[in-house]
């Protein structure tokens, strides 16, 4: 089921929300089993002989956690536990998402015979592996103190999260399931989280959706277009992608507060991001987190424990040699990075993806160290232009591996790198002249009717980079766990009042009529 | 992550706000509920989506979202389509708009995003496979690719442009008939750079002066495959009527059919004229024998396409033309009725427009290839080993 369907907004959302508080005044327990219930419907519904499979996984860690928590007094059985537990966790994930195109990699290089067709990929399968492995690794940590299966179900199918995320961390989501006082109506709860959801779905029904079939037309022939035309392409898709997904974690947001329950935040302005470490921090940062402990961390420990040994210098005094810079920051950096491009998708793309932004890290991580380490500090504060060079230099650089990231194949991705270098030639702006002597009207529909695209980016950009977020709008209401900067518009701040709602209502009502198009999100697919 | 330095004061966090906001999500939600119930009552699942393997895979449910229709739903799509037309100059994902009043489908410009690189290939492959079936029942085969609106009328586009790609399509369909012998007529030349429009402002298809044209060119080019047999059937075509405004099916197509003038392209004006074979009118005035069959797309059933066909050719055509055919529908129509043909059948003239070519393939193509492709394959296997 869809955030941005009628299906969710007419029946499941006012179903789900009034049993859940029905519920919780009779009982916490048969609330969040209703809330169980409601999440596996809504998963359900896409194709329910996924379900089955969610339950197996469930069932399944749920007991590996079990043996894990057992096993504490004994590292080595917990080891092989937890080992087991993620290796089935990982083969299941490798099965749906990597089995076919690997096979058929080999196929192509005459590996293996013959050619296999992809299998339908269960929704949500990145998420939901992602965050019970999290959870298997927390339970060896000695991190999960609560073990009640209802709690735990509910941890991983709550259906804000379930299809999208953001990927939870046991932790800071079991007690808030285990607070009586969550199951209990508050109006704040539905005021805040209600103005979060349809900013959210105006992000996705209005701005990414509006903006897709440009991106999509421009990433079916990327040969054909010119300089302007590849430009313009990166950055439909640059916002489209942004939109749809800052959207989603808006929605996934808001609809966790309306039923009393707060998730981390996932999406922090990213493109106003001046570095390609800002980036990382403010772009997903759920899966940053996540990969940044579970993957970054225990190859840079392992690197500095290795090093430690044969007697070399680790931590920040390594990184300022060369060899050092390699060994701890590269290494684990690219490492980190490329399998979280692998995360993305089957296909040789998304390790450039990965393995680019893993460059372009390290590149930042020397800069950093080398260069503007080195100046007193009195001398590292960067001026205005500085700033502004430095976020256009990230975004061209977040536009190179979203070239990646989107086209089918990296031939595709190449050719659209050679148009927005201009090396097939440059487009005129021929429309124009045929403005001239025609009605205002005919002159305004032929001018922007032509150009919408270009008006839409200009917009879109406009919003992306000099309009406050959802959650600096919301400041102190926001629900996020992290919180986001202040925000520098006192007009854009947001309060429970007349006007505010006025202005919601208009934008919900601008939604409704759009919502009929049910366009998926692009991180389903993930 | 950086602390919350923005926390409203308690002046700022009032709880009757909150709590009126919080009425009115309550109020919306339970309207959205009546509302979704109102609109569930109504859906009218489809006997193969009501089954439980339809159930099981997701299309019973995905069906049930998409019958999901809000009240008055077609008039907030209408007044949206109506006002993106007016300020924005935006016929939606389909259509695109050329020089004031003019509109194209977006089809014919470029091929579909998502769309298969090899479409354009499988279908020559099917079209030879049909040809080749045609051809050992002593029937011969006339292809006729209908230029886009784009190609023929690209002075109307006012700067837009076909793609690279899609302009060369006609001319590597020409070459590919051409090295396999199959007759194939080429209306570029009889439809391009004539004074008079060929295409409507706001419709895909050719109006009566560029149908009149095509037909003529594709009978002489029929009579020269059928070896110059012209027939005598006479035709009474009448006079035309005074102008009538008329409905784009583009229009249709961005949601503006019922948009109030200003606020869509204008109608066009046709006048209507009739061309009908003449009988005797006695009891045993049987028609003679049909020699030509065709099958077409929606081009066959316009402006007097397929009239003017046999008009020019002195005989009726057995039409079996199409709305929605898109490249191979009536083909594939024709061959479900191939044990009745009659005996007399000499020609199939196959129509379709230039743009199918490349639309993805349908479910009734896929099958074909399939058919053709597997006994290859087997064949291909059953050597090798």
């Amino acid at each position: 089921m869809l955030f941005n369907s009628y299906l969710f907004l007419l029946l499941f959302l006012p179903i789900a929300l009034m049993g859940y508080y029905t519920a919780g005044r009779i009982n916490q327990r048969f609330a969040a089993f209703w809330l169980c219930v409601s999440s596996f419907v809504f998963y359900g519904w896409w194709n329910p002989q996924f379900v089955a499979l969610l339950s197996c996984s469930i069932v399944f860690n749920y007991l590996i956690g079990l043996l894990i928590l057992r096993f504490a007094a004994s590292p080595r059985k917990q080891l092989l536990v937890t080992s087991i537990g993620v290796i089935v966790d990982l083969a299941v994930l490798f099965h749906y998402k990597y089995f076919a195109a690997l096979f058929n990699f080999l196929s192509d290089w005459g590996l293996a015979h013959g050619a296999m067709d992809t299998l339908i990929l269960p929704l949500g399968i990145s998420f939901f592996t992602f965050t019970q492995i999290g959870f298997l690794l927390d339970c060896r940590s000695g991190l999960v103190k609560e073990k009640g299966f209802l709690s735990y179900v509910l941890f991983v199918t709550f259906f804000p999260h379930l299809i999208a995320g953001p990927i939870l961390h046991h932790k800071e989501m079991i007690p808030q399931f285990a607070d009586p006082a969550n199951y209990r109506f508050k109006a704040e709860n539905l005021s805040i989280g209600g103005v979060l959801f349809v900013i959210g779905l105006a992000k996705k029904v209005l701005l990414a959706d509006g903006i897709a079939p440009y991106a999509d037309a421009g990433f079916a022939a990327p040969g054909e277009l010119q300089f302007w035309g590849s430009w313009a392409t990166s950055l439909s898709y640059a916002l489209q992608i942004y939109f749809d997904f800052s959207g989603y974690s808006d929605m996934a947001l808001g609809l966790a507060k309306m039923f009393g329950i707060a998730f981390p935040l996932n999406f922090n302005s990213p493109y106003k991001a001046a570095s390609i470490i800002d980036f990382w921090a403010r772009w997903h940062i759920t899966l940053t987190r996540y990969l940044t402990a579970y993957l970054y961390y225990p190859v840079a420990m392992a690197i500095s424990r290795a090093r430690e040994k044969r007697g070399m210098s680790v931590g920040s005094g390594a990184a300022k040699s060369p060899g050092g810079f390699a060994a701890t920051i590269i290494v684990p950096t690219l490492f980190t990075m490329g399998l979280a491009g692998v995360w993305h998708g089957a296909g040789m793309q998304y390790l450039v993806f990965g393995i680019w932004h893993g460059l372009c890290l390290s590149i930042n991580h020397g800069w950093r160290i080398f260069v503007v380490g080195k100046k007193p500090a009195s001398q590292r504060h960067a001026s205005v232009m500085v700033q502004i060079a430095c976020v256009l230099i990230t975004f061209a650089a977040v536009l190179i591996g979203q070239a990646f990231f989107r086209a089918d194949g990296m031939s595709k991705a190449w050719l659209l790198i050679e148009g927005m270098f201009g090396m097939r030639g440059f487009e005129t702006l021929e429309s124009l002249s045929y403005a001239i002597g025609l009605s205002f009207g005919d002159a305004w529909r032929l001018v922007i009717g032509h150009h919408l695209q270009g008006a839409y980016i200009t917009l879109l950009l406009a919003i992306a980079w000099f309009t406050p977020n959802a959650h600096q709008m919301l400041g102190g209401f926001s629900p996020a766990l992290f919180k986001t900067l202040k925000n520098p518009s006192t007009l854009l701040s947001w309060r429970p009042s007349i006007g505010w709602m006025l202005a919601t209502l208009l934008l919900l009502a601008l939604c409704v009529a759009n919502v009929h198009k049910e366009t998926r999100f692009l991180y389903f697919q993930f | 992550m950086n602390p919350r330095d923005n926390t409203p004061s308690p002046a700022d966090a009032p709880t009757q706000g909150h709590r009126a906001t919080a009425i009115v999500w309550m109020v919306l939600l339970v309207a959205g509920l009546v509302v979704g119930l109102w609109s569930l009552k109504r859906v009218d699942l489809q006997p193969e989506k009501a089954t439980h393997a339809a159930w099981m895979n997701g299309s019973a449910e995905t069906a049930i979202n998409q019958s999901l229709r809000l009240p008055g739903q077609s008039w907030i799509e209408m007044a949206s389509a109506a006002a993106r037309y007016r300020l924005l100059g935006d016929l939606g994902e389909q259509v695109v708009l050329g020089c004031p009043q003019w509109m194209f489908y977006h089809d014919g410009l470029r091929a579909q995003p998502g769309t298969a690189s090899d479409v354009v290939a499988q279908r020559l492959r099917l079209l030879e496979h049909w040809h080749d079936r045609l051809q050992s029942r002593n029937i011969r085969t006339l292809i006729v690719a209908v230029p886009d609106k784009a190609r023929v009328e690209s002075e109307h586009l006012c700067g837009r442009k076909m793609s690279a790609a899609l302009q060369a399509r006609y001319g590597e369909l020409d070459k590919a008939l051409a090295a396999r012998s199959i007759a194939f007529v080429d209306l570029r030349p009889v439809l391009e750079k004539q004074t008079d429009d060929m295409y409507f402002r706001t419709d895909v298809h050719m109006n009566a002066a560029g149908a009149q044209r095509a037909a003529q060119a594709v009978a002489s080019k029929a009579l020269a495959v059928l070896g110059g047999q012209h027939g005598d059937q006479r035709f009474e075509v009448s006079t035309p009527t005074a102008a009538q405004a008329r409905m784009g099916d583009l229009i249709v197509l961005s949601g503006l059919k019922n948009a109030p003038a200003g606020w869509r392209p204008e109608l066009e004006s046709e006048p209507q004229q009739t061309i009908t074979p003449v009988r005797s009118g006695g009891l045993l005035d049987d028609a003679p024998p049909v020699r030509v069959l065709l099958a077409g797309s929606s081009n066959g059933l316009r402006s007097n396409f397929a009239e003017w066909l046999g008009h020019d050719l002195g005989q009726e055509v057995w039409n079996l033309s199409m709305d929605g055919g898109q490249f191979s529908g009536a083909m594939v129509k024709a061959f479900t009725q191939a044990e009745r043909w009659p005996e007399s059948l000499q020609l199939v003239i196959w129509e379709f427009s230039e743009n199918t070519l490349s639309l993805p393939l349908t479910d009734d193509e896929k099958q074909a290839l399939k058919q053709i492709t597997t006994p290859l394959l087997a064949d291909a296997r059953s050597a090798t080993e």
